[in-house]
């Protein structure tokens, strides 16, 4: 719009133009006297005219009339340099010129006028064109032998598109579209057909492989076989769209997970509250039976053999029960326990731990072997604790083992997966596929697999008391460990042949 | 006259100790067996594994029957005798500390005679076994 104030000439340069126009014909026609005096008197004025609307306007035509009038009634009407008049017919004459002037002017003027304003209009969407954001393209049908439509060619385009395309205008405009993108998607090919064809616009969106873009083009019918489409670049809302997808998705996923989680948990505490009912109740009744016994039995006698033997039930029930309490404040104290995961030397960990238990029962002779190196990111007090499980059970299983032997490793995923079968291979691939698979493993009493489900349930107990003396709290409270670590823990074993502990310690 | 045998499973020693003096002092004379987990229960009522040898025909006029047990639970025997033919006849007395609406339920769902809660106290305790002990060896009519 600005740039178009070029052609519009100031005012007054345009009345001095017109000016001179008209002393320019002036001179022309004194000049050329002889020749037009005859029969076009006034010719060379009315040319002059036509340059000053031409270019000056309509206001400058009409004063360049006036003047070529008056100019013409001095020096070419005779008598020359004198407005009188000789011949009344000369006046006639010169008011036809004036007339005929006059009419000029307002034509020439009013075409000059449409041609600024198409010149304005062509400007304005030529820079519309060019600083839009979207590209654009004016494009022509093409079609094939048989007469169907089968191509487009481009007509315009402008910097925008290229842009958007990564091509030059100038290698765009005139090839056809095939020709220009020819990895393009049919799709892009069959809308603009189908717009040129209803006349009906549409808005085409899809991924532009080539371009690795999403793009989306508003087409219109511009023409019979034309069509004009303006393109944006919509990656970019795509991606946020796409993200606000994956976000949904993980959200909803996580609630599922959570709800999950508490129901896990709830049937957990269930599973607890009774067990805890159950376990805590089992010593209380032992005191109390046993004492009712002796208060029966032995009014106001000495206690025999079988009478210490209830003293002593009842003293190692209060002891058991004493050690229940403190298990389950343990299982509590991992439960809120902040973790504090640093690296930890896993190998010598586990020395400590089975050193300490050798030490505790040094009658015993155990084969050991621990993996030297095992290191791991983890929570050092925690697993001290589940280590401390996992290898009493297997120094207490391993009691009546002949040459009773306990190990400690890392095995990679695939090989404790196949080890495992079924549930616990699951485990693993849950687990992660990169974290390693540490595991117990003793040559003790181990236990039916049938049972396995149970395992890691507090108080769940898989020997007679009087054979393995335990709380059953141990391995619940290693699978809540390794659980707070992000890790999973499962077993397997044979009756008679010893068990395997597995577990991991989260994703890395 | 032949007493026949009681099975009592009962993994904890305390319990079983506790369990017979109260049969015995409620007047039951009848032998009891005792067997200190599920497998084991159900190896004896099927004469199988350890108990192979033993004479199927036989069997006991009353299971007191533990709950809590290691490996095999007492609701899984108790599932497991009152779906055999070879065993549902035989009257199953769970003996527990549980006082879980659902336990009850389980228990009697799955074909239990009489449930009884095992008391802290001792003398309900020895009350309800010496009832059950009457009742089932004394009074009650066995099917045969």
């Amino acid at each position: 719009m600005l740039r178009s104030v070029h052609f519009e000439r100031s005012a007054a340069a345009r009345y001095i133009g017109a000016a001179a126009a008209v002393l320019a014909a002036l001179g022309i026609r004194l000049a050329l006297d002889e020749v037009l005096s005859r029969h076009s008197p006034y010719l060379v004025f009315v040319l002059a005219i036509i340059v000053a609307a031409r270019f000056g306007g309509r206001g400058p035509a009409l004063s360049a009339t006036a003047l070529s009038v008056l100019a013409a009634w001095y020096f070419v009407v005779e008598p020359r340099r004198s407005f009188a008049i000789a011949d009344p017919g000369a006046l006639a004459g010169l008011a036809w010129f004036a007339v005929v002037g006059s009419l000029v002017s307002l034509l020439v003027g009013r075409l000059r006028r449409a041609l600024l304003d198409s010149v304005r209009r062509e400007e304005f969407i030529r820079h519309l064109f060019e600083s839009m954001e979207e590209g654009f393209a004016l494009l022509e049908t093409i079609h094939d032998a048989a007469g169907k439509p089968c191509d487009f060619r481009y007509l315009a385009v402008n910097p925008a598109f290229g842009r958007l395309t990564g091509r030059e205008v100038e290698a765009v405009v005139g090839r056809r579209v095939r020709e220009v993108f020819p990895d393009i998607e049919p799709f892009w090919i069959e809308a603009y057909n189908r717009v040129v064809k209803t006349g009906v616009a549409e808005r085409i969106g899809g991924y532009r492989a080539g371009l690795g873009k999403f793009l989306e083009a508003s087409a219109r019918r511009s023409g019979p076989g034309q069509l004009a489409a303006v393109v944006r670049d919509v990656t970019a809302r795509h991606k946020a769209e796409e993200e606000i997808r994956t976000l949904n998705a993980t959200l909803e996923r996580r609630v599922e997970e959570r709800t999950a989680q508490l129901l896990d948990a709830n049937r957990e505490l269930e599973a607890f509250s009774y067990s805890v009912s159950h376990d805590l109740r089992a010593p209380l009744r032992s005191v109390d039976g046993f004492a009712r016994i002796l208060l029966r039995d032995y009014p106001g006698k000495p206690l025999d053999e079988i009478g210490a033997g209830y003293l002593n039930r009842m003293s190692a029930a209060s002891q058991r029960m004493g050690q229940l309490i403190a298990d389950l404040l343990e299982l509590a104290r991992i439960s809120r326990l902040e973790l504090s995961p640093r690296t930890v030397d896993l190998s010598a960990m586990a020395l400590w731990v089975l050193d300490d238990l050798r030490n505790r029962d040094l009658d015993r002779t155990v084969d050991i072997r621990i993996q030297p190196g095992l290191a791991a990111r983890a929570d050092e007090r925690m697993l001290r604790v589940a280590l401390t499980n996992l290898f009493g059970n297997a120094w207490k299983f391993t009691g009546k083992t002949a040459a009773p032997s306990i190990a400690f490793g890392a095995a990679p995923a695939d090989a404790a997966e196949s080890a495992g079968r079924g549930a616990p291979a699951a485990a693993a691939e849950s687990a992660g596929r990169d974290a390693p698979v540490y595991f117990v493993r003793d040559n003790g009493a181990g236990f039916d697999m049938a049972n396995a489900q149970k395992l890691f349930a507090p108080f769940q107990r898989f020997h007679a008391e009087e054979e393995f003396e335990g709380t059953g709290i141990g391995l619940a409270t290693v699978q809540r460990i390794v659980r707070r670590h992000g890790g999973r823990i499962w077993a397997e074993s044979q009756p008679g042949l010893g068990a395997t502990f597995y577990f991991t310690l989260g994703g890395d | 006259m032949d007493l026949r045998t009681i099975l009592l499973v009962e993994d904890n020693q305390d319990d079983e100790l506790l369990t017979l003096d109260a049969l015995r002092n409620g007047g039951v004379t009848n032998p009891v067996t005792v067997v200190r987990d599920g497998a084991k229960a159900l190896d004896y009522l099927f004469a199988q594994g350890s108990f192979a040898g033993r004479d199927a025909s036989r069997q006991p006029c009353v299971i007191l029957l533990d709950l809590k047990l290691p490996g095999i639970g007492g609701m899984e025997v108790l599932r497991r005798i009152k779906t055999d033919d070879r065993t549902r006849r035989i009257p199953a007395v769970v003996l527990t500390t549980s006082s879980e609406h659902e336990d009850i339920h389980n228990c009697y769902g799955n074909g239990a005679n009489s449930y009884v809660r095992k008391p802290v106290e001792f003398d309900r305790f020895l009350e309800a076994v010496r009832y059950l002990g009457l009742y089932w060896t004394l009074v009650n009519e066995r099917a045969s």
